[in-house]
């Protein structure tokens, strides 16, 4: 299942912003993690990512820099700026809400009471 | 330290602004260089370089961008396929690289510098700006060529109207016309024959010699031209006494028309007439356009009239010398009473004009007029006296009339200017051509396209109906008020300075006043009216000092003796307020002179200006602008107010002077002489 647009607009850079809090990563780590742990609901294609990445940068939520990886090439990586730790936790506490909103009217089976 | 010197010059080098200019020129030329070939380097397989290459050349980002863009792509594709990922899976999970390269652009230039995007956000608010301006500017001419002019009052009507209650037989116009083209027809013959005498004359002669009748009626008795003028005037003696019958009804009684009827008489056409104006006249003709037929005619025929009254003089008849004079100052009265300024102004002339001329014969025939004509004569003038303030109703008709034809009505009293009213304003302006090559701008000669385009703006630079209205009458306003306040008021008499003055206080940003264009010249026109009831009351004074003189045999040492028997009040001077008019009599002589101080508002005794060459109605020391010049704050720069609202006056500033009023003492030599 994947997410319509608008969904995922909003939910997308919270769970970037959260995988990112955890160590920096590079694009196709994200893109692999994403679909991975959200069991693909939060699933998203290059085109989709490094956009989102280059906008969470200019608002300073993010910071990036060049590494070497192992197999010799370089990577960029992508680090939760303070500004960014933030944000997050903002976001979080939205989405608590949200989420128990939604519970509250039945929307959402299981949520946090 | 070699080194850190060639490390530190190449950055310097590397980050010059010309070698950044450089750069951005590159940029343009090849603006995938950079990231192409980084493509190139990395080997990737076919349909994922495809995809990337089409993708980065779409962003339309700079150069750098897409060298960035191109390397973190190609760093995710390696990725990918190290992971084991088919590259053609790897290529159509890309996405439609039209809109992925969208999406690209707008997420890098949000990382842009603030001098961007601060470049950016001004061009769009100045696109933004220009788009209103565009729609603001359509609605406008939209707005401008659908209005035109609502003409729904017929004010020539309204003002044939006030003849309504009176019989013919008590206006003077019907008179007046016929005897102005008895004498035009007269004096067009004497013409003719005059000037066949001065081109008789030798060539070196002819320019030496004025017709007599082109000095008329200030023709010395000695001219060649006398006699046939004086015949020609006797001639018209049955005329003449009608006129004087005319001269004293009630009123003038000129119809309101557009149109003169016109006789032809030995080969010239002479007016005979108005033809009134009809029910649908005021549809296509502005009061503006009403022909003031009467006031060439009554001008004419009071000139007959001193002239006939020298000729009486001459006869020993002062008894038809002081009809004339009677006859002068009704035909002035009916010319006042009518309710053109120019037609005030034209009555004050005669008025005038009557004045000096009694002052002059008073002067050369001492003793001419007995105690019957003296009563007779400060009867009428009282009379004629009696309107001592202009009557500025007409004016605002004729403005009203005006706002009419040039604004749209919108049923409130309040309108916009309409193009068949642009139209308008450009006859009342007169035709551009008509000044002359050197008067006409390029922007009034501007391409026709260009003026239609730029015409309608006029809406937005230009009052409303209402707001023209109201500019122009609180200009007539304000000059009522100082003609009935006296001429200590006059400062504040600039019709300019006043719409100026108004339009600044209520904050409009208007810079073209239909109003501030049609204003007559008020601050001149009461400057003179002002003038005019100094002389009046002058007149009056010698009146009185003629009837002390009948009585007593000898002039009265001072004012005083005359009143209350022969003045009932003593006439105030009007540039020394609370002081009277000034009088120096001189017994030996028999001669007298009355005189204001002028406008120095300093008693010089009685001295005149020494430039005899100017008309009296020029001179600064006879005028009331000059004398009662309004103070202003030297730090401000602001008019000066009493708190009453009455202007602080300057410290008179007139030349060093009196103004003579009456003189009836022997021509002198010097006319500086007291």
């Amino acid at each position: 299942m994947k997410l319509e647009r608008e969904l995922m607009r909003g939910a997308g850079p919270t769970a970037v912003l959260k995988l990112l809090s955890r160590r920096a990563m590079y694009g196709y780590e994200l893109v692999e993690a994403l679909a991975e742990q959200s069991d693909g609901v939060l699933a998203m294609g290059q085109s989709t990512l490094y956009p989102m990445l280059y906008n969470l940068e200019s608002k300073g939520l993010i910071e990036a820099d060049w590494r070497d990886a192992d197999n010799g090439r370089q990577r960029k990586y992508y680090a939760l700026t303070g500004k960014g730790k933030s944000k997050l936790k903002a976001d979080e506490k939205a989405w608590t809400k949200l989420a128990q909103a939604l519970g509250d009217m039945g929307v959402v089976k299981g949520a946090p009471a | 330290m070699s080194n850190a010197f060639t490390n530190a010059w190449g950055w310097s080098v590397r980050r010059s602004p010309l070698m950044m200019l450089w750069r951005s020129f590159r940029g343009l030329l090849h603006p995938n260089k950079d990231a192409f070939a980084l493509l190139d380097a990395a080997t990737l397989p076919e349909p994922v370089d495809g995809v990337i290459r089409t993708t980065i050349a779409r962003t339309r980002l700079w150069r750098d961008e897409r060298a960035q863009v191109a390397r973190e792509l190609i760093a995710h594709a390696q990725d990918a396929i190290d992971a084991g990922r088919d590259p053609k899976q790897v290529a159509e999970t890309f996405g439609d690289p039209r809109r992925v390269a969208r999406l690209l652009r707008r997420s890098m230039k949000r990382k842009r510098p603030l001098s961007w995007q601060l470049y950016r956000f001004s061009r769009r608010a100045v696109g933004v700006m220009f788009l209103v301006l565009f729609v603001v500017y359509i609605a406008v001419v939209v707005r401008f060529y659908t209005s035109e002019p609502d003409i729904k009052v017929d004010y020539a009507a309204m003002l044939n109207d006030r003849y309504a209650h009176y019989p013919e037989d008590q206006l003077s116009w019907p008179v007046i016309m016929e005897t102005s083209l008895e004498w035009s027809k007269a004096a067009h013959v004497l013409e003719s024959q005059q000037e066949q005498r001065i081109h008789s004359l030798p060539e070196e002669q002819q320019y030496e010699h004025m017709t007599g009748i082109s000095l008329f009626p200030q023709v010395p008795s000695d001219h060649p031209d006398y006699q046939p003028i004086a015949r020609a005037v006797r001639d018209m003696a049955p005329q003449l006494a009608q006129l004087r019958d005319a001269a004293a009804r009630p009123a003038l009684g000129f119809p309101i028309g557009y149109e003169v009827t016109e006789t032809e008489w030995n080969g010239r056409k002479f007016t005979s007439g108005i033809i009134p104006a009809t029910e649908n006249d005021f549809k296509n003709r502005s009061l503006m356009e009403v022909r003031l037929a009467h006031l060439g005619p009554i001008r004419q025929l009071s000139n007959v009239l001193i002239f006939d009254a020298r000729l009486a003089i001459d006869e020993g008849d002062s008894a038809r010398a002081t009809q004339n004079y009677i006859a002068i100052l009704g035909l002035a009265r009916q010319a006042r009473s009518e309710p053109f300024m120019i037609s005030e102004l034209v009555g004050i002339a005669i008025h005038m004009s009557a004045i000096r001329e009694i002052e002059r014969q008073v002067r050369d025939h001492p003793g001419l007029l007995n105690r019957t004509r003296l009563i007779e004569l400060a009867h009428i003038h009282a009379e004629a006296m009696k309107e001592r303030a202009y009557d500025f109703d007409l004016e605002q008709l004729m403005f009203e009339d005006l706002l009419q034809r040039v604004y749209s009505d919108d049923g409130q009293g309040d309108g916009r200017l309409t193009p068949e009213g642009l139209e308008h304003m450009g006859l009342i302006m007169g035709d551009t051509a008509d000044l002359g090559e050197s008067y006409v701008t390029d922007a009034i000669n501007m391409d026709a396209r260009i003026r239609a385009a730029t015409r309608p703006l006029t809406r937005v630079f230009s009052a409303s109906r209402a707001e023209e209205s109201a500019l122009y009458n609180s200009v007539m306003e304000t000059a009522s008020r100082v003609t009935e306040r006296g001429p200590e008021w006059i400062a504040i008499m600039d019709e300019q300075e006043l719409i100026d003055a108004k339009l600044q206080s209520e904050g409009n940003p208007i810079r073209f006043s239909f109003a501030g264009m049609m204003t007559p010249a008020l601050g001149s026109a009461i400057d003179t009216l002002f003038k005019y009831r100094q002389y009046c009351d002058a007149f009056s004074l010698m009146l009185g000092i003629e009837s002390y003189r009948l009585e007593h045999g000898r002039l009265p040492d001072d004012l005083d003796q005359l009143s209350p028997k022969y003045v009932p009040q003593l006439p105030q001077d009007l540039m020394a307020p609370g002081s009277v008019i000034r009088y120096l009599s001189d017994q030996e002589s028999s001669g007298y002179l009355l005189y204001s101080v002028g406008s120095d508002g300093n008693d010089d005794g009685g001295r005149l200006i020494s430039d005899e060459s100017r008309s009296r109605f020029s001179r600064e020391e006879q005028s009331f602008r000059v004398r009662y010049r309004q103070a202003y704050d030297r730090s401000t720069h602001e008019p000066l107010f009493e708190p009453s609202g009455r202007p602080v006056i300057a410290e008179p500033q007139g030349p060093d002077a009196d103004w003579i009023l009456i003189d009836t003492r022997p021509e002198s030599d010097d006319p500086q002489a007291p």
